[in-house]
């Protein structure tokens, strides 16, 4: 039999094990045993590297290469299914411009350096001012990535300006959870998806974004399973055409819907008050906001909703009230399961914190919570926004395990772990993403006090808001330094003074945390091309660089190296060189050093052991009697979690209020910081699509994606396009004020604007929309706002529109 | 030339989900089991990717196919350059 018709069998027995046995039949064959014996390929687990879902694949290599992806149907996320761009995942590797050797900026030209020569420089950039040092990171940093960078800058340099670009992605998501829970993540997990009976997403397209989490629901319903799905949002999406219910909402008054349910509920008297009164306290904003508030009581908390009557919802936000009572009447019945989805368009939100903090409030006051199939959840972008960065605590203001740098046990408990001398982790916050980027795009005599800023897993380039003001204007500021780690040419790169060519998913060991907190792990299976290196051992080398030149900061409290890793026979392994890397697990070493910080807020994560044999186990971990160590599917639950009081039904063990209670917010709803006016009449949101990923940096280079949707273009409504003569295809110009770009128009194209409406996705370097977007955040969470802006549309004159602009809808049509 | 293993996720509708199964039985480079419930097992094998992308998309719009999940792809030794090039 032929290679090809091997590879062929193989796959159809990997459908044939997905889809699961015929009626009659109790077990599938395994695929892998097939394909194994059959192709020679070896077989081995890794999650997929895009989005947060945390897919699992199986990754077929032979001869050094990655040849085929299954997945992976132990696996219980994703049962062995894919989405397209998981379904590619193997090509990422293999774009012809990979970047393969260090370059410097060497009199305007970039030109090829050692190794050596590019640690020598940033460590000599360190050296000469530490505190105008600064990493900007990102969700998809392994966690031993992120923890040594964490290390280097809070438990070096103490300046604390180490940030992520999850800042610009789920930020406001750990501060809502934060503020309600005392902790942060989602209580639930998938499972809430099979069980629910109404699944409610708020302005959020997991058909496109999460496919195979919502595939999970399509699935039951084609089964036959009655399942109510409502999409409130702002633009039809393809996750609408999946919805009995569409709520369009104006941008911004989301709050005043999530309000007007609380209203109904207790108008209406279905709010749960045994669970209320067992479980939440009230929460009001003080007259300066705060995020923790003040204390009101239930009744006070009844006269701030009183106002958000269904009509003065349909007011302010368009969605008529009859689909408000639609909405209170559900969550007042206590005999369905009701889940809520949400990830960008509730988190880059100028009132982010306040929207999530009310979505939860509405599960709390109805009662809809614990119950596998009631849960609010928030999903993630990042394949580890959750493991990296808010459990790690790469973020500004905090540390790992759930600290944070402005309390002092933390930081004396932070410490002890890492053998530091006391009083070494600063108290001070270090600066946000946007303020990062503003202070390094700023002179420094005018107060820009960030002078070098090193990009690892990122690229800010492309996602950063306002681009012009956060980071095109570094060009003209000789004395400021851009590092950059990539594997691939980037809007980031461009600008950069040192770029580094970094090794990309299984080209390396790692570790990466999902969003329904599920800790995965995966081996390195290939090398990376040309001089390419893992993340992790650049912060490494510098970090010795700097030790072997005396620099205090990388020395421990008895003197040794901050990351000291040693052999059984207590040698040192010098794995910052190169050569010794992987002598030596060095993951491993880094993972269970992390996971001594892990038991604090109850995020107990197993040994790395166990990791390597599971498909991902999801924290708490907990050891049991027999030594076996088990996962927990609903946190603050007593059926599932070990850490709640007998007899207690639910406890939110980590309260703000310190007596296991969760808290129950009113926000009210206000204005957004810029609307629609006389001078740019519509709102322009951004997003993502299908085929690509984030910035296009991986999915770009897969030629299929590619050519699926080759290029960014601005949905517009066919109203508002008839109104200017504007016809499908034509380049217009879109101005904001920030800037402007020309685009082609697509009108009824995948995504449907309401009138007054454009949406321009952020995937296209050429076409980089956030030279539009507004810098404006959320006050609590730092998270800018991408989905709202005021814009105008206008045609160009004598414009060639109908060669020029057809790309995105041509490739979209049926083939 | 990627060989490809696919669930399709058929719709409730047993008429048109029956006319789907014949609709991709008919075409040469998908080969289907038997459905599991509402779950068709195929194996798609194209001459390029072009190919192989065109069909994807053709089984996206296909009537009685509500999902299409991906199991398992391979990518073949001789085809990484000409392709990649191109798209750098």
């Amino acid at each position: 039999m032929k290679r090809r018709d091997f590879l062929k069998r193989s796959a159809m027995a990997a459908a044939v094990a997905a889809a699961g046995p015929l009626p009659g039949q109790t077990t599938v064959p395994e695929y892998t045993e097939s394909a194994e014996g059959d192709t020679g390929l070896e077989w081995e687990k890794a999650p997929c590297r895009f989005c947060g879902t945390g897919c699992h694949v199986m990754v077929g290599r032979e001869n050094g290469k990655v040849r085929a992806i299954a997945g992976d149907r132990k696996a219980d996320v994703n049962k062995g299914l894919l989405c397209v761009k998981g379904y590619h995942v193997g090509m990422i590797l293999y774009g012809q411009d990979r970047l393969r050797y260090p370059m410097l900026r060497k009199n305007g030209e970039m030109t090829r350096i050692s190794w050596d020569e590019a640690i020598d420089v940033i460590a000599d950039r360190v050296e000469a001012d530490p505190a105008a040092f600064a990493i900007y990171g990102s969700g998809q940093w392994t966690i031993p990535e992120g923890y040594v960078a964490q290390k280097f800058m809070k438990g070096g340099l103490a300046n604390n300006h180490i940030d992520p670009n999850a800042r610009l992605c789920m930020a406001s998501a750990v501060t809502g959870f934060i503020s309600t829970y005392g902790v942060d993540e989602p209580a639930g997990c998938y499972q809430d998806l099979d069980e629910c009976d109404v699944l409610i997403m708020w302005g959020n397209n997991p058909a496109e974004m999460h496919p195979v989490l919502f595939s999970r629901v399509v699935d039951r319903r084609s089964r036959g399973e009655e399942i109510l799905m409502i999409d409130i949002g702002t633009r039809r999406t393809r996750t609408t055409d999946h919805c009995q219910h569409y709520l369009e909402f104006k941008p911004h008054t989301d709050l005043a819907i999530a309000n007007g349910i609380a209203h109904l509920l207790i108008k209406n008297g279905t709010w749960d008050k045994k669970f209320v009164e067992n479980h939440c306290n009230f929460r009001a904003d003080t007259e300066k906001p705060t995020l923790l508030g003040r204390e009101i009581t239930f009744e006070e908390y009844k006269k701030l909703v009183e106002p958000y009557t269904p009509e003065y919802v349909e007011k302010i936000s368009g969605v008529p009230a009859e689909k408000i009572r639609l909405l209170g009447d559900l969550f007042g019945q206590r005999d369905i399961r009701i889940c809520s989805l949400w990830c960008m368009g509730m988190n880059q939100h100028t009132r982010g914190t306040a929207i999530n903090n009310l979505v939860h409030g509405v599960h709390l006051l109805s009662g809809h919570f614990g119950r596998p199939g009631d849960a609010p959840t928030s999903l993630t972008g990042q394949p580890s926004a959750c493991g990296t960065v808010r459990e790690v605590g790469t973020l500004a203001h905090a540390l790992p395990g759930g600290r944070v740098v402005a309390n002092a046990e933390h930081r004396a408990e932070t410490e002890k772990l890492w053998n530091l001398p006391e009083g070494r982790v600063n108290a001070k916050p270090g600066y946000h993403t946007v303020l990062m980027w503003e202070k390094f795009c700023t002179p420094t005599e005018e107060g820009g006090d960030i002078g070098t800023i090193w990009v690892q897993v990122t690229n800010p380039g492309q996602t950063l808001p306002n681009r012009h003001k956060l980071f095109e204007a570094k060009r003209d500021l000789k004395d400021k330094f851009l590092i950059v780690s990539e594997v691939y040419p980037t809007a980031s790169t461009e600008l950069a003074d040192l770029v580094l060519p970094a090794a990309l998913w299984v080209e390396k060991n790692g570790v990466y945390g999902n969003s329904e907190r599920r800790t995965q792990q995966w081996f390195k299976m290939v090398e990376p091309p040309g001089e390419a290196r893992d993340d992790c051992w650049q912060t490494l080398a510098v970090a010795r660089r700097l030790y072997e030149r005396g620099f205090e900061a990388m020395k421990g409290r008895d003197g040794r190296f901050i990351f000291d890793i040693r052999n059984e026979d207590g040698s040192e392994i010098p794995y910052w060189k190169w050569e010794h890397y992987y002598d030596t697990n060095v993951d491993k070493a880094l993972f269970e050093e992390y996971r001594q910080f892990t038991r604090l807020k109850h995020k107990d994560l197993a040994p790395y052991d166990e990791y390597v044999r599971a498909h991902g186990l999801r924290w708490p971990v907990v050891q049991q009697q027999d030594g076996t160590w088990r996962e927990t599917k609903f946190r603050f639950s007593e059926f599932d979690d070990p850490y709640v009081t007998k007899g207690a039904e639910f406890e939110f063990y980590h309260s703000v209020t310190k007596d296991g209670r969760a808290l129950i917010w009113f926000r009210p709803y206000e204005e957004p910081p810029e609307s629609p006016d006389d001078e740019f009449p519509m709102w322009l949101s951004t997003g993502r699509v299908l085929e690509h990923w984030h910035t296009g940096t991986m999915t770009m280079r897969v030629p299929q994606l590619r050519r699926a949707m080759p290029g960014a273009y601005v949905e517009m409504n066919p109203k508002d396009a008839a109104r200017q003569g504007i016809v499908n295809g034509e380049r217009i110009l879109v101005e904001t004020r920030r800037g402007s770009m020309e685009l082609p128009v697509w009108v009824e194209g995948r995504g449907h604007p309401p009138e007054g409406t454009v949406f321009i996705p952020f995937f296209d370097e050429t076409l980089l929309v956030n030279d539009l977007t507004l810098e404006a955040y959320d006050p609590f969470s730092k998270q800018p706002d991408f989905k709202k802006c005021a814009v105008r549309v206008r045609r160009i004159p004598n414009e060639p529109y109908q060669e020029k602009g057809l790309a995105p809808v041509n490739a979209n049509a049926p083939g | 030339m990627p060989v490809s293993g696919l669930v399709l996720t058929l719709s409730a509708n047993g008429g048109t989900a029956a006319e789907a199964i014949s609709a991709l039985k008919a075409r040469p480079e998908i080969e289907c089991e038997a459905p599991r419930g509402n779950k068709l097992p195929v194996a798609v094998d194209t001459l390029d990717r072009t190919k192989d992308q065109a069909l994807w998309r053709w089984i996206n719009e296909l009537p009685g196919v509500d999902f299409i999940d991906v199991v398992f792809i391979s990518f073949p030794e001789d085809e990484d350059s000409p392709e990649v090039a191109e798209a750098c």
